[in-house]
């Protein structure tokens, strides 16, 4: 009796439980995806009239259209990939001999890269504007690549260290004794067999730098703004018809990080476990 | 050539980067903190020594942030632990449908701080905010409410919106600790009677005790640093009702220009988050050597 | 095909000293195994050798010539690693041919010399296979295609038989054999097993904490092991070996060894006539074939003892049993046919000439 009470309860408690997780989650992003397809005056109405009818993406176009909008998420587009791909090269440069390597003081390089990764950015962002401003490089997107790989850097070398040292020894050594040198294992043999790993960091050095809001907001003022902090703008500004564009622009935000999230889900997974593994 | 002059040689990039982007800066910011520098009056630097940080701690704005972030902390601690801790038991269990609900939650992780501030701003708004109309249907509520006049509700959807986006992670870790409890373990309770809350109890949570409190420490620190979600959500507002400390050292150093002050506020700042962040590694690090014993 | 001659070669980890001194002369065409426990060196050797590692102090030689400074490709070595080590990212004929490819081999070369390698070795219809979809026998025969399909003067082995299961192994074990009688390339293997030493090597070198303890033809190595150590390690079961006190009269040559609740003689004659007279606390050791149980003597002999049958192992093809007496064990093997029972009272004879005795200080085998 019990047993079967258990059967029949069981299957009923985990949907409704996994239904409330799936809404809690979804809702938030569901509510301005629906906005941002709707003309306002159908949900400002009391009670919201959404209609099938109305659905359109015009929105998406007059935002895109805008050159300010489209250059910002052109903006992040360019900031993101070359964090990414700084970050990869000086990352797996760092973590390989963190991984495999005698060197001199290496508690002293673990610990210190686990002390940057604690520094608020908000201790940062001052004297960085000065820096910058020094560099001559303030609203260009080379001082944003430079902050965001520089931020992500200790992340990364963490996780591709990780997944290096997953990586047995031996396959290694078969390289070098194949004949590659030691850079040459490490492209061509450690690279490629921590793939899904690889893919994983990639993705979340990506992310961090297309996600990024304060250091955009400071370091950049008209040629080089993101698009978080383009949205920022919109949405305290009331220089806009419609709320509806403010919605299509949030979402124009998280399009391409959500779309690589559902792609390479697997990956990324993995990658979060193996990033706070000390 | 020599081994370890080969891999120092490797990390040069880094070490660059490192040097001049991070404690170069860093070091700049702990100057400044000894400085009175107050922009809307003079760029000159008055050397005042640690009065900055004395300073600190007669602030009534500063004053004033600390229950609001002890609060904004609170409630994020607290949902966050207790809905990945019941995600994680839920995602742990077989059941139809488990992986898309897998790819579902990480929805929150890849929405940008910013945007989960908009996204949350609009689910509350006062004209055609989604809890407004759900609650008017249900008959809750008769007219629309302007949720955000009230700081303390205004806190508490701040404080959500930063505890939804913290899920996904917080979940995951979870997850993977408990999958890191051996079978035979579960299957020895069973043989000794221990119905499934025995097991929860008694095999599960000692288990996951490091982890939940390293989630714990993990999101004590992110609500010192909430800063983008407040930005878009509320502005501060209503009034000073949702400026965190972090947010206020934001407020300091950009709208009031008092450079000294806010530097002194961010290295304080930064000391505590060091040092609850060397709390969770040193947590982290037993959970690794849990696992391997 | 290459002699190689290792020449106190020593190895530091920060102040861990993982080789101490190994000098070792392997000769052409051989098969030398390094053989002890982890940690004793001995992967750390092979390494040094392999170029893998920097040497802290010592030479290598290759024919002569000093490699000790070369890179781990120059040397002409091959190795096949523990677990095979293969490249997950490539499939068989990539595996194979990836050494070739670095060395910048012209294409239809390195398709000519992986065909008859995958030939050889019964992988034809797998070149094209991604690794994880190989069996464990095929992923080794893949690690050593890699490494045949150089060509080179030596063949290194790092323990590539320990992770696998028994049958795989005997089987792996055999395939290795075999080709080193075909190929007659001079190889060092490495292992913990001393099993796999026996049968594959013609010369073993025993190592213990960084240092070589015995070097010689295995036959040597288990038949006169130099101390206690290597004794105890080299041979399945394990040598029985008792303390007690050895005398030999000088005169009349006398032999005998005592111990509580044994007393055992023999007479002894050296064949150079020249007695050394003997008086020391020893281990004697014999090995459990060399240990016989006997009927019950017409009379009593002096190299006999009565002990009592504690521990029955039938294997099939042998049983061990195991003797006792007072605090004293040792194991012999019987006929199976033989059938002993626990508790039973039997006669053992150590014969004079299958006994070998160790100081009981310093553990080096005493000569007589």
């Amino acid at each position: 009796m019990r047993q079967f009470l258990y059967d029949r309860v069981r299957p009923i408690i985990l949907y409704a439980l996994a239904g409330f997780f799936v809404i809690w989650t979804v809702a938030p992003v569901l509510w301005i995806a629906t906005m941002s397809v709707q003309p306002e005056i159908n949900y400002v109405s009391v009670p919201p009239k959404l209609s099938l009818a109305d659905v359109s993406l015009r929105w998406y176009g007059e935002m895109l259209a805008q050159t300010d909008v489209a250059a910002a998420l052109q903006n992040s587009l360019i900031i993101a990939l070359s964090t990414m791909v700084l970050c990869l090269v000086f990352g797996a440069l760092a973590a390989y001999p963190l991984s495999r390597l005698q060197l001199p003081r290496k508690n002293w390089f673990l610990t210190a890269s686990i002390v940057s990764r604690m520094i608020p950015s908000m201790v940062l962002i001052i004297p960085m504007f000065l820096i910058m401003r020094q560099l001559r490089l303030l609203d260009t997107h080379l001082s944003l690549i430079i902050v965001y790989t520089t931020f992500l850097l200790p992340y990364v070398i963490w996780m591709l260290k990780n997944f290096f040292d997953q990586i047995p020894y031996a396959l290694e050594a078969a390289a070098r004794m194949d004949g590659c040198t030691r850079l040459g294992a490490l492209f061509r043999v450690m690279i490629p067999v921590a793939g899904p790993g690889v893919v994983a960091t990639a993705v979340f050095a990506f992310i961090g730098a297309w996600n990024e809001f304060l250091f955009g907001l400071i370091l950049s003022t008209r040629f080089a703004v993101p698009i978080t902090v383009k949205l920022s703008a919109l949405v305290s500004s009331t220089f806009h018809s419609d709320t509806s564009l403010v919605a299509a622009t949030g979402m124009l935000a998280i399009i391409p990080v959500v779309a690589l999230v559902f792609v390479l889900n697997r990956y990324i997974v993995r990658g979060l476990v193996e990033g706070v593994k000390y | 050539m020599d081994e370890s002059k080969f891999g120092l040689l490797l990390t040069l990039p880094t070490i660059f980067l490192v040097v001049v982007f991070l404690a170069l800066p860093i070091t700049y910011a702990f100057f400044m903190s000894l400085n009175q520098i107050e922009l809307t009056i003079s760029p000159d630097w008055d050397f005042v020594g640690l009065k900055n940080y004395t300073g600190l701690l007669t602030d009534k704005r500063v004053i004033d942030t600390v229950p609001r972030t002890l609060y904004f902390a609170g409630l994020n601690v607290i949902v966050t632990t207790l809905m990945s801790l019941c995600l994680a038991l839920i995602l742990n269990e077989q059941f139809k449908g488990r992986n898309w609900i897998r790819v579902f939650i990480l929805l929150p992780w890849a929405v940008a701080p910013v945007v989960s501030g908009v996204m949350w701003r609009y689910m509350f708004h006062q004209s055609y905010g989604l809890i407004n109309a759900l609650l008017t249907s249900l008959g809750i509520i008769d007219k629309y409410v302007v949720w955000f006049d009230n700081p303390t509700v205004a806190l508490s959807i701040a404080s959500f919106a930063t505890a939804w986006k913290a899920l996904p992670f917080s979940t995951l870790i979870m997850l993977a600790s408990m999958q890191g409890i051996s079978e035979s373990l579960f299957r020895a309770s069973k043989m000794d009677g221990a119905n499934i809350f025995h097991r929860f109890r008694y095999v599960t949570l000692p288990h996951l005790r490091p982890t939940l409190i390293f989630v714990v420490v993990l999101q004590i620190i992110s609500s010192l640093q909430a800063f983008d979600v407040i930005f878009t959500l509320t502005r501060g507002g209503p009034g000073q009702g949702t400026v965190v400390l972090n947010y206020l050292t934001f407020v300091n150093a950009f709208e009031r220009l008092s450079i000294g002050a806010a530097s002194a506020m961010s290295i304080m700042l930064a000391v505590l988050i060091v040092l609850l962040s060397g709390l969770s590694i040193y947590i982290s690090m037993g959970r690794k050597g849990k696992a391997k014993g | 095909m290459s002699r190689v001659s290792l020449r106190s070669l020593a190895k530091s980890f920060g102040p861990v000293q993982a080789v101490k001194d190994v000098t070792l002369e392997i000769p052409d065409h051989a098969f030398v195994t390094l053989l002890g426990p982890s940690g004793c060196g001995k992967t750390t050797t092979l390494n040094m050798l392999a170029g893998l590692e920097k040497v802290t102090r010592g030479e290598i030689y290759l024919d002569d010539q000093a490699v000790t400074q070369w890179a781990p490709h120059e040397r002409g070595m091959a190795m096949v690693f523990q677990n095979y080590a293969l490249y997950p990212h490539m499939n068989v004929f990539g595996n194979i041919a990836f050494a070739l490819q670095l060395a910048k081999v012209p294409k239809p070369q390195i398709k000519e010399r992986v065909q008859k390698v995958a030939k050889a070795l019964e992988l034809e219809a797998l070149l094209e296979r991604r690794i994880s979809q190989l069996s464990g026998g095929q992923q080794q025969r893949v690690a050593l295609a890699r490494a045949m399909v150089k060509e080179p003067k030596v063949f290194l082995f790092d323990e590539p038989l320990s992770n696998l299961d028994a049958a795989l192994r005997t089987r792996m074990r055999s395939e290795i054999k075999k080709l080193h009688q075909q190929l007659h390339a001079t190889s060092v293997f490495v292992t913990h097993d001393q099993e796999e030493a026996m049968i594959l090597s013609d010369y073993i070198a025993v190592m213990r904490e960084g240092l070589v303890v015995q070097y010689g033809p295995a036959e040597d190595v288990y038949r006169r092991p130099q101390d206690i150590y290597v004794a105890t390690f080299i041979g399945k079961p394990r040598m029985s070996t008792i303390a007690g006190h050895l005398r030999v009269n000088g005169q009349d040559g006398i032999m005998t060894f005592t111990t509580d609740g044994i007393n055992l003689s023999w007479p002894h004659t050296p064949q150079d006539g020249s007695i050394n007279a003997i008086d020391t606390d020893v281990q004697l050791g014999i090995r459990a074939e060399d240990a016989r149980v006997i009927a019950a003597p017409s009379s009593p002999l002096a190299d006999t003892f009565t002990g009592e049958v504690s521990l029955v192992e039938p294997l099939g093809s042998d049983t061990f049993v195991e003797i006792t007496r007072g605090p004293h064990a040792i194991t012999t093997r019987v006929e199976p046919d033989r059938r002993l029972k626990p508790q039973e009272s039997v006669i053992v004879q150590l014969p004079r000439h299958k006994l070998h005795f160790f100081d009981a200080k310093t553990g080096k085998r005493i000569n007589l």
